[in-house]
């Protein structure tokens, strides 16, 4: 009983060191005209699903996303998208070779996606919450928060 | 000539390269097979009371083959249009070959309205349009023979030159269409088309659900007398006539589900000028589970039905009747979204049924069938880099 008693603690600590826990934010460039994303809305337009082209600024949907092996693209992956990384890459090479769909920008670091969505008119991006300093919140637009 | 056109590919990759958001990729697929075959023939003799006569014949191979590998290069020129390439390189026996497989630029005007130009899959089904030569992104070794492009045995052509127009996204029920006009069969977008027919295939789709897709689509063309067949199974057709292609097809496919399921069905007539009216179909039904992000274990069935019956052959697709059930059992195993292998083990019964020889009221021989039946086992190495 005391064996029990000690290893639901330390599972319950072994979980949670390996579950995705960054908090991430998603930016849309400045340009943009849409405010807030649900979760689900935030999945749909960076999957290019629903729409391929953002509705008011008529521009094409760019999903940024990070080179793999981080906390915040595990994090992505798991609370918006629901899908592991080859899913998603085989999501978008599916598409890419049906119709010449550009697959998603990738990029090393936060700051560098921050950049690019600055940059990119149609870009939507995920960055972790630490990295949204007063100088980059000026440059994007933060929509959703993901806890 | 084989060089230069070696040197200019090269040329043009690595410019690509030097441009802004272009991709290539290399795909290779060698595949192991062992296929054992058995041959029978029955004669019924003469008159439905003579002779009866079997026989068997049985064969065997083994085989290593290197598969098609396909050079894949697309790019976003601007905000609006992007272009593909699709080339395949394959060998067979001495001989190696090149095809341009695709070749288009497309412009997009919005979600509901795009225009595609060049060479490309017709949008005829689901298959056809979702899993091109990179195997690595269909989920079996071989396509089902509904839908097997000319150059890997199959009998009707998938792909055409021309102009699409296409929209998606359209409503909540996510509608999308696709037209295409294009030069049509027997014909690849080579200079060697004299007449002024055009095929038209059209598509209308709508996916109710996240991942559900229910599809039809339909070509509608002519064919020409004293050209092949598409398959080369026919030096030249005995007869023209309007050819109309109808499929259906219902596709559940979501990266977030475990379960997997495409069933598409062809049926083919040909109202050819003199002989009449010929028909054909074929379907199959394919399912998987992933029974982890890794393993997915799947079956593929497939039904063919080229002609109507021991009179009535479609030559559209082959001099004689022949009837075909293939079925595929296997499992494959993604390492990752680049390297995937696959195993399958395939059993076909194919039987060719031969018109009566009759000499006046007499019948001959009546009910000569050629029965072949193929077990095979393959392996595949699927990758992408």
């Amino acid at each position: 009983m005391r064996k029990t008693l000690l290893i639901i603690p330390i599972l319950f600590i072994v979980m949670t060191a390996f579950a995705p826990s960054a908090e991430i934010a998603i930016i849309l460039n400045k340009e943009n005209t849409i405010e807030r994303l649900t979760v689900g809305e935030a999945k749909l337009y960076w999957l290019r699903k629903i729409k391929k082209r953002w509705p008011d600024l008529n521009k094409n949907i760019k999903p940024v996303d990070r080179k793999s092996g981080n906390p915040e693209q595990d994090a992505f992956y798991a609370k918006v998208l629901g899908m592991s990384a080859t899913d998603v890459e085989t999501y978008f090479s599916q598409r890419q070779y049906e119709a010449a769909e550009k697959p998603q920008d990738k990029f090393a670091t936060d700051a560098a996606v921050i950049d690019f969505v600055a940059e990119e008119a149609g870009a939507i991006g995920f960055v972790n919450t630490a990295s949204l300093t007063a100088e980059a919140k000026a440059k994007v637009k933060i929509v959703l928060i993901v806890p | 000539m084989k060089k230069l056109f070696l040197i200019i590919i090269c040329a043009t990759v690595y410019n690509f390269t030097l441009a802004q958001d272009t991709k290539i990729r290399f795909f290779g697929q060698p595949e192991f097979s062992n296929t054992s075959s058995t041959q029978t023939n029955n004669f019924k003799g003469v008159s439905n009371v003579g002779q009866y006569i079997k026989r068997d014949t049985s064969t065997s191979k083994t085989n290593f083959n290197t598969g098609t590998f396909a050079l894949f290069v697309t790019s976003q020129l601007s905000d609006r249009i992007s272009v593909l390439s699709e080339v395949s390189f394959s060998t067979s026996g001495n001989k190696s070959s090149f095809e341009l497989q695709r070749l288009m630029v497309r412009y997009n005007f919005q979600d509901y309205f795009s225009v595609r130009a060049g060479k490309m899959f017709v949008p005829l089904g689901y298959w056809n349009n979702q899993f091109t030569l990179g195997l690595i992104l269909q989920p079996t070794i071989q396509r089902p023979l509904a839908l097997r492009t000319v150059s890997d045995g199959g009998v009707l052509q998938y792909k055409d030159t021309g102009v699409q127009i296409e929209g998606e996204n359209i409503t909540s029920a996510r509608l999308s269409y696709k037209v295409l006009v294009g030069n049509g069969i027997g014909y690849y977008g080579s200079n060697d088309k004299t007449d002024h027919h055009v095929a038209v295939t059209a598509q209308v789709a709508a996916e109710p659900a996240d991942g559900l897709k229910i599809i039809a689509s339909g070509q509608f063309d002519r064919v020409e007398k004293g050209r092949p067949n598409p398959n080369g199974t026919i030096a030249a057709l005995p007869d023209g006539g309007q050819l109309s292609l109808l499929v259906g097809s219902v596709a559940y496919r979501n990266p977030e589900k475990k379960p997997e399921f495409i069933a598409e069905f062809v049926h083919q007539t040909t109202n050819f000028d003199n002989i009449g009216k010929r028909t054909s179909y074929s379907g199959y039904v394919y399912g998987g589970y992933k029974v982890t992000g890794k393993i997915t274990p799947y079956f593929l069935y497939n039904y063919t039905q080229a002609g109507a019956s021991s009179t009535e052959a479609d030559p559209y697709f082959a001099p004689l009747p022949v009837n075909i059930n293939t079925l595929a059992i296997g499992a494959r195993y993604k390492f990752n979204s680049n390297f995937i292998v696959k195993l399958e083990y395939e059993n076909t019964l194919n039987k060719t049924i031969y018109q009566d020889i009759t000499a006046g009221p007499l019948t001959l021989d009546k009910g000569f069938t050629n029965t072949s039946k193929n077990n095979t086992l393959r392996a595949q190495l699927a990758f992408v880099f």
